[in-house]
């Protein structure tokens, strides 16, 4: 059987680099992407920041300690989500088989179009000239026969890189290959290796795979694999791509929050964003999850699982409602968030009571009006409090399909023609 | 800077084939300003309404973002920043 062509691309220092692209002054110049919220860290920073130790999810002190003339820039999420659409719109151009596998990397397995493009290497140059001339922007590209090795290989030159690791490369590649550098290994799991004596690839391959089953169980399979270079898994479509297994949103509160009827109101707004997407993607779900973090960063989640699937806000808010009460909240929150699992396609009921009736036709009008006029057009009265969410870039947000979220913007309504 | 509010203003603007619209010209604050050049554009929606948005740079060197609304086809002036 002919070797598979998996590309992994990872756009470099993505939002630093699309807001180095829209401001001239930002360019060549230490900047780090922040959030709009008052309490937020470092979301990207640039080539010109790290330089300087700033990294990702450093608070703005942190990062400032390490660079004093760090230059920061409120990010614009609706910017960088319809870059992402357009990358996936061009990646498209050259293969059918696209995963996006978060909003600044992807996978292409273009196995099929190498007799259309000469090579491996000749496809990476056209994509990479394609998005420099497009859109300004560079990215790391890695090719090899599978999507573990492509991720590695696109690590291995940034920025602006283009690495191809054949099979024959693969076991000196990955003898001397510290075990975290492979996607799926991060602290914990090298740190658990490494008191087994594994620091390499090259000793992860050749370790028993009984012995790493019976440390990890099913996983010590993959990383029996995955020490020998090998993965199999294929590259998923977005059309393909399976249901998601939850839907939530969470909120970093502007201040630290002790009252109850604070929280909810939050509760509230976190429901009614839930509910929406369920009800957009005509899906409902019966396990309603709360999450806390409190001011000292501790974080726990409870959830309580319906006999029936919801898909109504006011179900969500009352059941997120019902879990809250039963917490003694021992300090102050900082984090709240509301997500509902074990989803299923929605089965249409008809409400058979008139107040249940009047529900329905009440939420199809919301919904109606917000799809026409723009989220929260029309909300619950206990909204109507001053609190903009923006919200963050999730890993699993995609461009199609209920995973895609429209972040908020600045409105324009009225104007000049 | 964002600005607090979307501004209305006017624009000159070339709407080209393949759907490209292309601004020339805006008036801010009583004076044209002759747009140097578009350093980037995207998209939004506000519901069913789709937002071009364009970051440019006038002669001057100041950063502007236009925004061109297709549902009631109207330009506003959402962020600024001078140049030093």
């Amino acid at each position: 059987m002919k070797p598979r062509a998996i590309m992994h691309l990872d756009m470099n220092a993505f939002f630093a680099s699309v807001e180095q692209r829209c401001n001239p002054a930002l360019r060549n110049k230490p900047i780090a992407v922040i959030g709009a919220q008052q309490r937020t860290v470092v979301t990207t920073a640039s080539y010109e920041a790290r330089a300087f130790g700033v990294k990702t999810g450093m608070t703005i002190k942190e990062a400032k300690k390490h660079c004093p003339h760090l230059i920061l820039v409120v990010g614009d999420n609706p910017k960088y989500t319809d870059t992402c659409v357009t990358l996936t719109s061009l990646f498209t151009h050259y293969t059918p088989i696209v995963e996006v596998f978060s909003i600044d990397e992807a996978f292409l397995d273009i196995t099929g179009s190498l007799t259309l493009f000469h090579n491996a290497i000749h496809l990476a140059t056209l994509i990479k000239k394609e998005i420099k001339d497009a859109l300004g922007l560079t990215c790391s590209i890695g090719i090899a026969p599978n999507k573990l090795l492509a991720k590695l290989a696109s690590n291995l030159e940034k920025p602006d890189g283009l690495v191809e690791i054949t099979t024959e490369e693969v076991p000196s590649l990955l003898e001397h290959l510290p075990v975290k550098e492979l996607c799926g290994i991060g602290p914990r799991l090298e740190h658990a290796l490494a008191e087994m004596g594994i620091t390499t690839c090259g000793e992860l391959g050749r370790t028993s795979m009984a012995l790493l089953k019976r440390r990890f169980g099913i996983v010590g399979e993959y990383l029996h694999a995955m020490g020998r270079g090998i993965d199999d898994s294929p590259v998923i479509p977005l059309e393909e791509e399976a249901l998601p297994k939850s839907i939530g949103h969470s909120i970093t509160l502007p201040h630290d929050v002790s009252q109850r009827k604070v929280l909810e109101q939050y509760l509230l707004k976190l429901a009614e964003m839930v509910g929406r997407r369920l009800r957009r993607h005509h899906l409902q779900g019966r396990t309603v999850t709360l999450t806390i973090r409190y001011r000292d960063f501790t974080t726990f989640t409870r959830q309580f699982t319906l006999t029936y699937p919801i898909d109504h806000s006011h179900d969500i808010y009352h059941t997120a409602g019902k879990i809250i009460t039963t917490i003694r909240l021992t300090q102050a929150v900082r984090l709240l968030g509301v997500s509902i699992s074990q989803l299923s396609p929605k089965r249409v009921q008809l409400p058979l009571f008139r107040e249940e009736q009047k529900r329905a036709i009440v939420t199809t009008l919301m919904d109606k009006v917000n799809n026409r006029y723009g989220e929260f057009t029309i909300t619950w009265g206990a909204l109507l409090f001053p609190f903009h969410h923006y919200g963050v870039i999730s890993p699993a947000w995609r461009p199609e399909g209920a995973r895609k979220v429209e972040y908020g913007h600045r409105t324009t309504k009225g104007g000049c023609t | 800077m964002v600005l607090k509010e979307a501004h209305p203003i006017k624009v000159g603007a070339v709407f080209g084939d393949k759907k490209k619209i292309r601004p020339v010209w805006f008036v801010w604050e009583g004076s044209t300003h002759r747009i140097k050049e578009i350093t980037y554009t995207w998209s939004s929606r506000e519901g069913h309404a789709l937002l071009y948005h364009f970051s440019i740079t006038d002669g001057a060197d100041n950063l502007y973002e236009l925004c061109y609304r297709t549902d009631s086809a109207t330009w506003h002036l959402l962020a600024l920043e001078e140049s030093n």
